[in-house]
């Protein structure tokens, strides 16, 4: 073992790499939704495939990377990996999270040894499917959501296989956007590579190996450190899903977390069956989710790697919404797995209430536009991300505007959007009384206008929370449910499933309103200066405070 | 102006104010360090200059210039007391301030209670006016005065003290801005506006609606401290001439500093970097990594091609500020940080930090946290009695019962405890350092790496090793390093035009020349406008280029700066692939580059610092030793070191170590099997082989 100080010093320096890759990644990556949204991830493992250090992006994409190494590492042997080889998949059923977020991984060696592995996960605009974006709701199979590669190696000793990318550009509609992303991912694996070595020629193979494991070692103490401090028991709870896009029914999620000494189970056995749409969770991604929640109630400062998950058991029966079989459609995953990450924290809220939140927005809602620019006829696909609102705490309100669980996702500059694509974004605004009352508020959601400025246009999308509206905890009140709403206000108006596949016209406004929060505590013990001040900025109307604070409120004093 | 003769430099920061100043006929420096009035500051600038005036003997009406670095914008935005402002946005739009780019912070990814800083204007005082420009900059919408003229009315209702205009596409067409600016002036005539395609012409508008709010917030603040302090000092020193430095390392006069008191902001800790990049083109250094370590950051600057890196992409207090300002990157890392162990056992440094008050333990002013301060004087490498020049006495038993405490919870021994926290709080800094070189793909293994401030000279050989740098670099007066960076700045402003993304190779030279002599006659004008005559002015070209499709733009300056011509932009395109090739270890081949931004920097040339230099041979430095006692060195334990007076050292001298060299504000660290030799300037220069960390 080395000791405490020296593997702090390669942590920092495996983190700082992992950090790179991700620099390097969004700064040569063409789709927006790399460099603006930054829905991507970076990590490194040692040679068996453990988690040993992650980027500070989204980590969703990342708790579930090892189940992702475990498939490579079993198909690929040291001795057929060389230097700039590289490797890629987007299978779902193979560790993978869904068709558009595509994986690619590199073997690092040092000395010719196979040393580890250093990977990255980026959402694609595009890689073929039903509709552009790969985000249409309803879907279901999955061979009708895109190209689905199983590990392939990309890059044979540094020289790409035009054979695949062949393949590739034969199936996708941005060819150049997403080739350019696939070799932005190979740009940022080659440098993490070349660090890794570095970093081994610097401290000798041997200390840094051992480092790697203690790390590991030290984030399993950690875990169990902050499990044993919970009391013993099993806390349940569930949450749903609105529908699956194609039948109109809720899908249950439901969640029995046992604390035992330092370990846990968390069982979803009790969840409905996999769903006809496509708002099955891969197993990766349900994984992330748990993963997710137990770091940030049990220790939120522990390094996440491999190490934390060693103390969790997760059963998940094959053939249910959290555990799906092929050819189950799996795009819409995400509203299934902020359903298990919500279900567990309001299961874990009696426990630990200073590291929960009450009901945030609790899905992703992710659009794709695709159709042809009219100025230059060129394909196009814009892709938006948008998260929602978090529920309040038991300190604080939630963060208005700010991105909650699970996701770090940053939004698409208005100046940015309308540059690329035929779009105009005429409202991005936040929506007053959406936001639960309590005694500490939750946030408020987000309203996006979008116009269309192209005739024929595809509207894929997926969101959720447009009928189960965000819980509040302790006594506080749920949030707004959201909408997408075709021409509001108009004598067209028309109110969009949530989960769908459509065509647009020219002069179609589409409203996305997404979902907002739940609030904590009673509202009646929220502080009247903060009643006052959510009054004068209109973030909360008088008749509002009326109806769920009983009128409080003193003025506000001037700042 | 012939009996003026001297030139001031009056760096204001959190606990001192910094002075130096120049004889420009002989080169002498003299230095001044005199506690910060936080109540009004200008109290201590002018308090500071007459303890120089008295130090060096010479009259107040003998000083030319001063050059000031005023922290008085980033205080106003660390304590959040700066204006009222008024926000006025496109309709639709007042929340874009508000929900930013939605990002979480880095260190919230799991915690659920960590938020990023709240908007610098309150929803009520965030406005809407009705009018719209598409990407092109065409009228979509024409503004409505009416909506506009609502908004003033309620803006001087609520008594708004500064007014910020960000519309959708200003910086294309600054129609709408300008005329919503004059009908709001109307109303409120005497409130300062400020006007986002003016302050930072570059497409996000949430980057831009930040960059233009900040300086409405700071506007009033920055307004009343010259209001204040211009007399004052013309009432001292008489017709002498005001500089005030901006954050992208350049000076300039107060009129501007009032217009765009953002620029203001954070121009102590670029006056470090200005200064490591005037030191190392003395020593012919070009490429250097600047560190200041003080009580309670870790200020790290880098510097290529002999000068300091500038960058468009930069934040103060997590906001961001699309301006150009030097590259710094500031951790929590410093003297006073505190070492604690986490729920895994793990050692950990920071960011927590005991300040100046209680302090570390061995401050005993009521400290008991083990601190970086604690862990070196436990090892024998600070001096109790000649801490700060012996005005503040350290408490050795303090320290190592502070560090005792912890090395019993970390089961190790206390010496070993206490090189822990050290090498802890190097690889955080090392960490830093690396994200801002070794992640941007830039090499730091032919660096320099240039120590200064407080804590510097004790951990710069560590860094610069673990780092694989070439030399430790400690400069003369380590203690007001950056108040000598005032001194060697030039007068600078910076233009920029955006272009859109324009096709490198199907561009019209023509029409990229007209852009850059517009800004060329504007630089040219504001800086005759200041009193620089024709010799005295340069003008530089730069632009942003970068792959169509991506989203990120390089910027680099004009390989060739005549006249534009195609070979010029040949070469501009060769050196942006060179530059792309060395950040991202990666090109894409045969794709089109597209020019983003158009930039032209105008400077104007100042008198400059010639450091005393002493010519002698070099000889033993026996004679500078003061002291010996042990001092502790891993691997090596307890070894007997000479402690030198880096005041008794002259040019030439060779310190070998161990040693430690001593003087009023700092000390340096010369490890076994290490030697400093001492420049005429008196700086140390440490080379570095390859071997291992010396710790």
């Amino acid at each position: 073992m080395t000791d405490m100080i020296t593997m702090q010093v390669i942590r920092y320096a495996l983190e700082q790499i992992a950090d790179e890759m991700g620099y390097t990644l969004v700064r040569t990556g063409r789709s927006t939704i790399i460099t603006e949204i930054k829905d991507i991830s970076c990590v490194i493992t040692d040679a068996k495939g453990q988690t040993v250090a992650q980027a500070h992006h989204t980590p969703s994409l990342l708790a579930g990377f090892e189940i992702t190494m475990r498939e490579l590492v079993s198909k690929f042997s040291a001795d057929n990996l060389s230097p700039g080889d590289v490797i890629i998949t987007n299978d779902p059923y193979k560790g993978g999270q869904h068709i558009m977020d595509l994986y690619a991984i590199a073997p690092a060696f040092h000395d010719g040894e196979l040393i580890g592995f250093v990977g990255n996960i980026a959402h694609h605009s595009d890689l073929g499917g039903v509709a552009a974006g790969g985000v249409a709701g309803g879907i279901r199979e999955i061979y009708l959501e895109g190209l689905r590669l199983p590990m392939v190696k990309l890059y044979k000793a540094g020289v790409e296989d035009e054979e695949i990318t062949g393949i590739i550009a034969n199936q996708i509609r941005v060819p150049d956007k997403t080739l350019g992303d696939i070799r932005a991912q190979v740009a940022s694996l080659m440098v993490g590579t070349d660090r890794l070595d570095r970093l081994y020629t610097r401290h000798g193979a041997n200390l840094v190996q051992q480092a790697c494991d203690d790390l590991l070692d030290y984030s399993e103490r950690r875990m169990r450190k902050g499990l044993e401090a919970l009391p013993d028991g099993t806390y349940e709870a569930e949450d749903f899903i609105d529908d699956d896009g194609i039948v109109d029914e809720l899908i249950r999620v439901a969640i029995k977390v046992t604390i035992a000494g330092d370990r846990v189970i968390v069982d979803l056995s009790d969840s409905d069956p996999q769903a006809q749409g496509n708002t099955n969770s891969t197993i990766a991604n349900t994984h992330a989710a748990i993963y997710y929640t137990l770091i940030a109630v049990v220790d939120p400062h522990m390094p996440p790697n491999s190490g934390c998950y060693r103390p969790i058991e997760v059963i998940a029966k094959p053939g249910t919404i959290v555990n799906p079989l092929p050819p189950g459609a799996v795009a819409a995953r995400t509203n299934c797995s902020a359903k298990i990450v919500e279900a567990m924290l309001f299961a874990l809220a009696p426990l630990a209430p200073d590291r929960v939140t009450a009901g945030s927005h609790g899905q992703i809602t992710t659009c794709g536009f695709g159709g042809r620019d009219p100025e230059t006829g060129e394909p196009f696909i814009y892709t938006d991300i948008q998260g929602g609102g978090n529920g309040g705490r038991a300190h604080s309100d939630g963060a208005d505007g700010q991105d909650g669980h699970l996701a770090r996702f940053m939004n698409t500059p208005v100046e940015a959007v309308e540059q690329r694509f035929p779009v105009r974004i005429e409202r991005y605004a936040l929506i007053p009384d959406s936001g639960g009352a309590g005694k500490y508020r939750g946030s408020l959601a987000l309203q996006r206008d979008i116009r269309l400025l192209a005739d024929g246009v595809s509207f894929a999308r997926y969101s959720d929370r447009h009928k189960v509206a965000p819980k509040g905890l302790f006594g506080g009140l749920e949030g707004a449910p959201g909408a997408i709403i075709r021409n509001p206000d108009s004598n067209h108006e028309e109110r969009m499933a949530s989960k769908g596949l459509d065509t647009l016209a020219q002069d179609d406004l589409i409203s996305i309103r997404l979902p907002g929060a739940g609030g904590f505590g009673s509202p009646g013990e929220r502080m009247p200066e903060a009643i006052a001040a959510d009054l004068r900025d209109g973030k909360v109307s008088q008749e509002v405070v009326d109806r769920d604070y009983g009128g409080g409120g003193t003025p506000a004093a001037d700042e | 102006m012939t009996d003026r003769y001297l030139r001031a430099a009056v760096d204001v920061g959190g606990t001192f104010t910094d002075i130096a100043l120049s004889d420009v006929r002989t080169g002498r420096l003299i230095s001044a360090k005199v506690l910060t009035t936080p109540g009004n500051r200008a109290d201590g600038v002018l308090g500071g200059i007459d303890v120089a005036l008295d130090v060096s003997g010479a009259k107040p009406e003998e000083v030319a210039e001063i050059v000031h670095g005023s922290t008085t914008g980033t205080n106003a935005l660390i304590e959040r007391t700066g204006a009222k402002v008024g926000l006025l946005t496109t309709e639709g739009f007042r929340d874009v301030l508000e929900i930013g780019r939605c990002m979480r912070p880095m260190e919230g990814l799991y915690d659920v209670t960590i938020d990023r800083p709240l908007p610098l204007v309150p929803r009520y005082l965030r406005l809407e006016a009705r009018e719209r420009l598409d990407a092109q900059g065409q009228v979509v919408q024409p503004l409505d005065e009416a909506s506009v003229a609502a908004a003033a009315e309620l803006f001087a209702l609520e008594g708004v003290e500064a007014v910020a205009i960000c519309f959708l596409f200003a910086f294309r067409n600054a129609v709408h801005e300008e005329r919503a600016a004059e009908i709001i002036t109307a109303a409120l005539p005497n409130v300062p506006i400020t006007l986002s395609h003016q302050i930072s012409p570059e497409y996000r508008e949430y980057e831009r609606s930040s960059t233009a709010v900040m300086n409405a917030y700071l506007t009033p603040i920055m307004n009343t401290y010259l209001d204040d302090l211009e007399p004052r000092l013309q009432a001292r020193l008489g017709p002498s001439r005001l500089s005030i430095i901006q954050a992208n390392g350049g000076s300039t006069s107060v009129e501007i500093a009032r217009a765009k008191a953002l620029t203001t902001v954070n121009s102590g800790p670029a006056g470090g970097v200005v200064a490591a990049a005037f030191y190392g083109r003395r020593h012919g250094r070009k490429r250097i990594v600047s560190v200041d370590m003080g009580g309670t950051s870790f200020d790290i600057g880098l510097v290529e091609d002999g000068a300091s890196t500038v960058t468009t992409d930069g934040a103060f207090q997590d906001l961001p500020v699309k301006i150009p300002i030097i590259d710094l990157h500031i951790i929590g890392a410093g003297g006073g940080s505190i070492a604690w162990q986490d729920p895994g056992g793990a050692l950990n440094v920071g960011p927590r930090s005991a300040g100046s008050d209680p302090g570390p333990a061995c401050y005993g002013r009521g400290g008991n946290a083990p601190t970086v301060t604690d862990a070196n004087l436990v090892l024998g490498r600070l001096n109790p009695e000649y801490f700060n020049g012996g005005r503040i006495k350290l408490d050795a038993d303090a320290a190592r019962a502070a560090v005792g405490e912890l090395a019993k919870e970390l089961d190790m021994g206390l010496e070993d405890a206490a090189l822990g926290i050290l090498r802890v709080v190097n690889a955080n800094m090392v960490k830093g350092i690396a994200t801002v070189t070794i992640q941007r793909g830039i090499d730091v293994r032919d660096f320099s790496l240039l120590s200064f401030g407080g804590a510097g000279g004790l951990h710069a050989v560590d860094l610069a090793v673990e780092l694989g740098m070439v030399e430790a670099v400690i400069p003369p007066l380590p203690g007001i390093f950056s108040a000598v960076g005032l001194l060697v700045t030039e007068t600078r402003q910076d233009y920029v035009t955006a272009l859109g993304n324009v096709d490198s190779s199907s561009t019209d030279l023509d029409g990229l020349e007209t852009h850059f002599a517009r800004m060329e006659a504007e630089g040219a004008a504001d800086m005759a406008a200041q009193g620089f005559g024709q010799d005295d002015i340069e003008l530089r070209r730069a632009a942003d280029l970068k792959i169509a499709g991506q989203t990120y733009e390089l910027s680099l300056p004009l390989p060739d700066q005549g006249t534009l011509t195609q070979a010029g932009l040949s070469a501009l395109i060769e050196a942006f692939s060179a530059l792309y090739r060395e950040r991202y270890a990666f090109f894409f081949e045969g794709e089109p580059i597209e020019l983003v931004n158009l930039r032209v920097t105008a400077f104007g040339r100042n008198a400059t610092v010639d450091l005393p230099e002493d010519e002698s041979p070099g000889g033993d430095p026996a004679g500078a030793i003061k002291d010996r006692r042990p001092v502790y060195f891993e691997g090596a334990g307890w070894v007997e070191c000479a402690i030198y007076d880096r005041d008794r050292l002259a040019g030439g001298m060779i310190v070998t170590g161990p040693a430690i060299i001593e003087e009023e504000t700092s000390a340096t660290l010369v490890s076994p099997k290490r030697s400093a030799e001492v420049t005429a300037d008196h700086g140390l220069i440490i080379a570095l082989g390859q071997e291992g960390s010396s710790t």
